[in-house]
């Protein structure tokens, strides 16, 4: 498939889904399973086996790609670590993408505006906004936490609302405007977009940042006590 | 043989570099003192951030420390529990990855028997008098996280005579030192004030619990929140009602400047240190210890090893000061003596944030 140093590794441990990809310049290669609870014992495992399935091995490995949120904060944390420890161990560059980048990522060429979310635990998500100006996306504003009931609110007519929906709710929910809804099958995140975002930044010769990259926490508001 | 130490299971980013489980070659420790200060103890959330961004080049340091290249290491030892869930989650996946990236071995260790092990080190790789402990032996493990006393037969063979059943020793000294306002961490602190300190104006209760080897701190915390009780004043400071901060700040009590701190701290030392030399002293007499080997951040107590010294009729051992930290040296320590009994694990290896100290034989089948 590949010569050495030439494949993407891409690793979403965002949410309770975790998504793995190899990515290069003739081929993709995606694995997603829901995780849950269990990234640190599933990750490397399904690396090793799309590895194996691509008849691949780390020497194919030339950088990696992972997000670092928003998400849930102990997933990002072994999505990174297994992420710098691969980057330092194999001496090749750590890329960090963040997660609603991700997910908006595919919807740029049907949609003027995009509501992008990544669930953050108790029936809560966090959200950014695209829009397209003067020909480029760009995102207004901080990340928001909102509660998933809100996810629709002030985003006006045709934006598409697109982001994996927490177990805990309803899909319903979102079917009450006039928002544009994909597909169930197309809300979800996928490793390929993140590879796809890491292997620009790779191939524009940006610095490795292994050592540096942290998680993006998103907080909602504390209540006084 | 060379093994790399990686250890985050509580506030220290650490890994070293250690030969044939007895020579440190490098042990750097990154510690987040300063960044829990302000929270009087330790933030788990805050200590898992502070790892995410301080293991890569911790673990870089180390290597460059040791002078060894990374295709030199021989395998990875990491602790898997017990600890903060968050934290031990970094060092693990990080671990992992170099085991994966580096074709080598991943052991895992234990962070008691990590302490434990710290005994078994010596940073002075010249030093030829050297002698590992002695079985029997009995080993006194206190930290913040842990009182734990243990009768280790030999390699692998750990009996655990007693533990806490409540706060640990280094817990109860954070306490303390939060209650008398004498900061973060605890442990020197008080040991600071008791210096300046009078013994014995105050008394505080011991927790014997009948013959057993168990160990409980709690009441100790109440009787000193009743000793300070007169001394407390209302607040100077109007209390902030919206606090932006994404975690509670600790709000330190307010005492009359007449409070004697010091005298009280004194007698909180006391009352610790009395409980944990005693119980240890009985420990090595009953099972015939050839030595006692002490081990956690409160070894480094020098009221603790002097009076254990005093009390002992077989020799005691403690880590240098470095040592009784968390630190990934101790780790790669015990990680060698795995090693030689063939424990080695796969990479669906998960963190165990509540593991207990086993034996090995425990673990096989009878
Ligand atoms: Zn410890």
């Amino acid at each position: 498939m590949a010569d050495p140093g030439t494949v993407m590794l891409a690793i979403d441990t965002s949410t309770d889904t975790s998504s793995i990809a190899l990515y290069s310049a003739s081929h993709l290669s995606e694995l997603s399973w829901h995780a849950g609870r269990n990234q640190t014992q599933t990750l490397l495992v399904q690396i090793e086996h799309l590895l194996t399935l691509n008849r691949l091995t780390l020497e194919h490995i030339g950088a990696v790609a992972v997000t670092v949120g928003p998400g849930m904060f102990n997933g990002l944390r072994v999505g990174l670590s297994t992420a710098k420890g691969l980057g330092f161990g194999r001496s090749v560059p750590v890329y960090g993408i963040d997660t609603l980048d991700v997910t908006a990522y595919p919807h740029r060429t049907s949609a003027e505006s995009i509501r992008a979310f990544v669930p953050a635990g108790r029936g809560r998500v966090v959200s950014g906004d695209y829009r397209k100006r003067s020909g480029r996306w760009t995102r207004s504003g901080d990340p928001q936490n909102r509660d998933f009931s809100e996810i629709a609110a002030g985003a006006g007519a045709n934006t598409v609302i697109i982001g994996e929906i927490p177990s805990a709710v309803d899909p319903d929910l979102l079917e009450n405007g006039s928002e544009l809804l994909p597909l169930l099958s197309l809300r979800a995140r996928r490793p390929g977009n993140l590879a796809e975002l890491g292997w620009r930044r790779w191939k524009a010769g940006e610095p490795d940042e292994s050592a540096t990259i942290e998680p993006l926490y998103v907080h909602g508001t504390r209540r006084a006590t | 043989m060379l093994i790399l130490g990686i250890e985050t299971s509580c506030d220290e980013t650490s890994a070293a570099v250690v030969s044939d489980g007895q020579v440190i070659l490098s042990n750097v420790i990154r510690s987040q003192e300063d960044l829990h200060e302000r929270y009087g103890g330790v933030v788990p959330e805050l200590a898992s951030r502070r790892h995410v961004t301080a293991i890569i080049p911790v673990i870089d340091l180390a290597l460059r420390d040791a002078g060894v290249s990374k295709d030199e290491i021989d395998a990875i030892a990491v602790t898997e529990g017990p600890g903060l869930a968050g934290s031990l989650l970094v060092g693990m996946n990080t671990a992992k990855a170099l085991s994966m990236a580096w074709g080598v071995p991943l052991i895992p260790v234990n962070h008691l028997e990590g302490h434990i092990y710290s005994n078994w080190l010596t940073e002075d790789q010249s030093d030829s008098t050297f002698q590992p402990p002695r079985f029997p032996c009995v080993c006194l493990i206190v930290s913040g996280g842990h009182t734990e006393l243990v009768l280790i037969r030999d390699h692998g063979h750990f009996e655990v005579l007693g533990r806490t059943i409540d706060d640990a020793a280094g817990e109860a000294f954070d306490k303390g030192a939060r209650i008398l306002r004498l900061g973060f961490p605890g442990g020197p602190a008080i040991q600071r004030a008791s210096a300046e300190g009078k013994m014995g104006r105050h008394t505080f209760p011991r927790a014997w619990l009948g013959d057993s080897y168990d160990f409980s701190f709690s009441g100790l915390k109440t009787a000193l929140l009743r000793e300070v009780e007169k001394y407390k004043r209302e607040p100077t400071r109007a209390k902030k009602v919206v606090s932006t901060e994404p975690f509670p700040v600790h709000e330190p009590p307010e005492y009359s400047p007449n409070m004697p701190a010091s005298d009280i701290a004194a007698d909180f030392q006391d009352a610790i240190v009395d409980v944990l030399v005693k119980k240890t002293e009985r420990a090595a007499q009953e099972h015939r210890a050839s030595m006692v080997v002490l081990a956690g951040g409160v070894a480094a107590n020098s009221l603790l090893r002097k009076r254990l010294e005093n009390a002992l009729s077989v020799p005691l051992r403690s880590p240098s000061l470095r040592l009784c930290t968390d630190n990934g040296a101790m780790i790669a320590g015990a990680g060698y003596y795995l090693y030689q009994r063939g424990i080695m694990a796969t990479f669906d290896l998960d963190i165990s944030p509540q593991l207990p100290l086993v034996s090995d034989t425990a673990l096989e089948p009878s």
